[in-house]
């Protein structure tokens, strides 16, 4: 057909919806408002009505298809389980058998030894590792493009089975606008045996301002005591947020870096956050030495409660029994948190002499007191 | 005489234009938080498909948690929903019944069942509370406590419990709701991932028939009883519909009483839960969007859908009306205490958007309604309106009706498939048509009582009563 016949036709199809366009102007602009009214009702009746039993019927496909699919993958992990329990139950060497997989189940494949990877560990993760290892140049491409979560989840699986060849690819993930994809690397790259990751993980960590303290200094930790003098000089730094130095306070910690107590108590003088002081109590109260007591009990004076509460912790940690008289005291601190977490130091300090004498006293703290007493 | 015919045809004309407003209002609302729910659990379900909650806890760590469970009158069903309470997977967290004055033995059950003994621990925040009478400790489940105090009300009783709570975050619940045991690993992930949050909500499944075993649901089915299903799908609409989707919209207004999670101290500031109201939950999460609006401080309050709280709900027709007629009086009691914030653009989407809608169509709505269909019958018997238009309209009110709730349906069968029955699936299309006749009229006539009562100002939460859980023969209690 040449083009000329095509574009005739073209033109004698626009005039025909013309001609049915005008028509049914015509139509509607002769019959009266409350019948076109009426038919409107009708057309949208009708309209959701078809909406809702296609809708019906997409439900029961979709029921269909997960459960054909479920019963499909779970056939598939069966046939897997037997050959994975076969192979790392074996004395094989560092390069089992491969496994034969469709390109179709290839991710799912992976994913499945992601999950049974996690209860694995030394020879028999490695042979794992090897198995998943042909596949994994498809997550590495997967880091680019598609949804956040799908990346993230790519960051995981290269983290258990692409190190060290999949490093450089972590790595360009932390440049990722998503924060869950940033704070898979970050996890993926922290590591014991590679704490030279501090370095760049330490200068992304302000992009997690919404992550509890809890996700960061864990991470931290995992790359032990190696990350340390990154993590001091962090701290040490004034010009990084507060967030930030109280992650690297809370790692240093954790990995129980002697070193660090000094660093602690010289920012304690120095007129900083109140949370930011509070972490540095907490890591004194482990790291601390008896010399460190006097700015311990200066911050026993502190505005905040939490200061307080914190420095008492401390001291009932590298204080000494002679500490009791300071820290019974703090029983009538306006706070009642205060005042609980003094009981509780004297406790720890085995000062339960003051507490019971305090007791005796009808102190206005007995409850407490008497509460702390009972505690195991 | 003419004259007065002619004004009530004005007034009856006025009136079916109103009506004709109120449905096409309420169901543009319906629409909008449906297709928001449904952009924002697609990309939930493919979240949560990346996310390992195990792996979660083991490096991430969690906040701790003190679980909040007042009971009032729960014999039936404390022992059960405790066991569930102490078997969740959550690596730190302390439970505390407070028994709210309760007249059976509540108490006994619960002491003899867990060997408490009476024990020492003091109040911490100072939320107006009835007078403790006691508190106690399990000796084998350290992280048991229960709290005896004077009858006051659910929200006494809860504040109560946050008086004694000494982690930053606090579950509030029903003592007769059985959390599943990922529950509170998921209903934390807000907190985790952004830390301006101070409440999170979970989604409420009807357990009627449902076989419990050691506290928690083994086997899940739709329940025999008519008045349940109905309310089946209700939760389904009201949750994965409504809920998530002004989750969505950024403008969450309630989080249910029987499961939700709340910051402790942002509580506190806001003096705790109101207890001269029946809708204690939602007022709590008003009065924080208010208080952190007026003080221009960052939060967020959001609907997490997968979290499950599993409650029994009422079979008969007397004690759902009852539980209808109270949940409508909250509503009225809050709306009106912070009316304030009705169009009023410093509470920003709350006050322009979220509070109109549950001020205009959720509470006045069924005092339009109910009339409605009396107004549209006197006005087809005099022939001010047409009987097919009529007809074609309630047919469209009907058809959109089902076709959202089927859409509720679909979006449980695209997300969490909690019900695996093929026919259960069908069950629920019937539902979503049958429930026209009948149920939704009879929930219209209990909303517009609870609204009177309201306006009377008739106190109290009415007499509930409970059967208790199906538990497997297997495994015992």
């Amino acid at each position: 057909m040449s083009l000329d016949a095509i574009l005739q036709q073209f033109r004698l199809m626009l005039n025909q919806i013309n001609l049915l366009w005008e028509k049914a102007q015509l139509y509607y602009l002769e019959i009266p408002s409350e019948a076109l009214a009426m038919q409107i009702i009708i057309m949208a009746i009708f309209i959701i009505l078809a909406l809702t039993i296609i809708l019906s019927t997409g439900v029961m496909i979709l029921r269909i298809k997960n459960n054909l699919r479920a019963s499909r993958l779970k056939k598939l992990e069966s046939t897997w389980e037997k050959i994975l329990i076969t192979i790392v139950m074996s004395d094989e060497d560092d390069k089992p058998p491969a496994i034969k997989v469709s390109r179709h189940n290839q991710l799912f494949f992976v994913r499945y030894l992601h999950r049974f990877a996690e209860r694995l560990q030394g020879h028999e993760l490695k042979l794992v590792k090897a198995l998943a290892q042909p596949y994994l140049a498809r997550f590495a491409k997967g880091l680019k493009g598609g949804y956040p979560e799908l990346r993230a989840r790519n960051v995981n699986i290269l983290g258990t089975f692409g190190f060290p060849q999949y490093i450089e690819a972590i790595k360009s993930a932390l440049k990722d606008p998503s924060p869950i994809v940033t704070m898979s690397a970050a996890r993926a790259l922290a590591r014991p045996e590679y704490p030279q990751h501090c370095k760049v993980i330490l200068p992304v960590l302000s992009m997690f301002d919404q992550w509890s303290m809890n996700f960061l200094s864990s991470m931290l930790t995992e790359m032990g005591s190696g990350a340390a003098p990154d993590l001091r000089k962090t701290l040490s730094s004034s010009e990084e947020s507060n967030r930030v130095r109280i992650a690297c306070t809370e790692a240093l910690r954790s990995i129980g870096d002697l070193e660090s107590g000094n660093v602690a108590a010289e920012l304690l003088g120095n007129g900083i956050d109140s949370e930011l002081q509070a972490a540095l109590l907490r890591l004194l109260g482990q790291v601390g030495i008896p010399r460190h007591r006097a700015i311990i009990i200066d911050h026993l004076k502190s505005p905040h409660f939490i200061v307080r509460i914190h420095a008492l912790h401390a001291l009932g940690q590298i204080g000494n029994q002679d500490d009791g008289a300071i820290i019974t005291q703090a029983l009538d601190d306006k706070s009642t948190w205060v005042a609980l977490h003094a009981a509780r130091t004297l406790n720890q300090l085995q000062r339960r002499d003051l507490l019971e004498a305090a007791l005796q006293s009808e102190h206005s703290r007995a409850a407490i007191i008497r509460q702390v007493l009972a505690e195991k | 005489m003419t004259v007065l015919i002619r004004i009530i045809q004005i007034i009856l004309e006025s009136f079916n234009y109103l009506v004709l407003f109120y449905f096409l209002a309420l169901n543009f609302f319906y629409l909008t938080t449906t297709i928001f729910a449904f952009f924002a659990l697609r990309t939930y379900a493919r979240r949560m498909k990346a996310v390992d909650l195990n792996a979660l806890i083991a490096k991430a760590g969690v906040p701790p948690v003190t679980l909040l469970a007042p009971a009032y009158n729960e014999e039936a069903t404390c022992i059960e929903s405790t066991k569930a309470l102490l078997a969740l997977n959550y690596p730190e967290y302390e439970v505390i019944i407070i028994n709210d004055g309760s007249k059976d033995s509540t108490l006994e059950v619960l002491i003899e069942a867990f060997d408490m003994e009476p024990a020492q621990r003091s109040a911490l925040s100072k939320l107006k509370s009835a007078k403790v009478r006691g508190v106690y400790r399990s000796k084998y489940q350290p992280n048991l406590w229960l709290l005896d105090k004077e009858n006051g009300g659910k929200a006494d009783a809860l504040n109560g419990g946050v008086n004694f709570c000494s982690t930053p975050l606090f579950c509030a619940m029903d003592a007769d709701t059985l959390l599943e045991r990922d529950a509170l690993i998921r209903i934390v992930r807000p907190f985790l991932e952004d830390a301006s949050t101070l409440a999170a909500g979970g989604i409420i499944r009807i357990v009627n028939d449902c076989t419990i075993r050691s506290g928690s649901v083994e086997e899940i089915r739709l329940p025999r009883n008519l008045l349940a299903k109905y309310q089946v799908l209700e939760y389904l609409r009201a949750f994965l519909s409504g809920r998530m989707g002004w989750s969505a919209l950024k403008s969450t207004l309630i989080i249910s009483g029987a499961f939700g999670v709340f910051k402790r101290s942002a509580v506190v500031d806001v003096g705790g839960y109101a207890t001269d109201t029946v809708g204690e939950d939602m007022e709590l999460v008003v009065k924080l969007h208010r208080h952190f609006l007026e003080n221009k401080i960052p939060y967020n309050i959001s609907f997490v859908p997968d979290p499950v709280a599993w409650t029994e709900c009422p079979e008969s027709i007397k004690i759902l009306g009852r539980q209808r007629d109270r949940w409508q009086r909250g509503l009225f009691e809050v709306l009106t205490r912070h009316r304030v914030m009705f169009m009023n653009p410093r509470y920003g989407r709350i006050g322009l958007v979220a509070f109109p809608y549950f001020y205009l169509l959720e509470m006045l709505g069924p005092a339009i309604e109910l009339p409605g269909y009396f107004v549209f019958l006197i006005s087809v018997i005099w022939g001010t309106v047409s009987t097919s238009y009529i007809i074609a309209f309630f047919m469209a009110a009907f058809m959109f009706g089902v076709a959202l709730s089927i859409f509720s349906v679909a979006l449980e069968e695209m997300t969490f498939r909690r019900y695996p029955r093929f026919t259960d699936l069908l069950k629920l299309f019937m539902l979503a048509i049958i429930e026209n006749f009948g149920y939704r009229q009879l929930t219209i006539y209990w909303r517009i009582h609870g609204f009177i009562s309201a306006l009377r100002k008739v106190e109290g939460w009415g007499k509930m009563e409970r059967k208790g859980f199906v538990t497997s023969p297997k495994g015992g209690k």
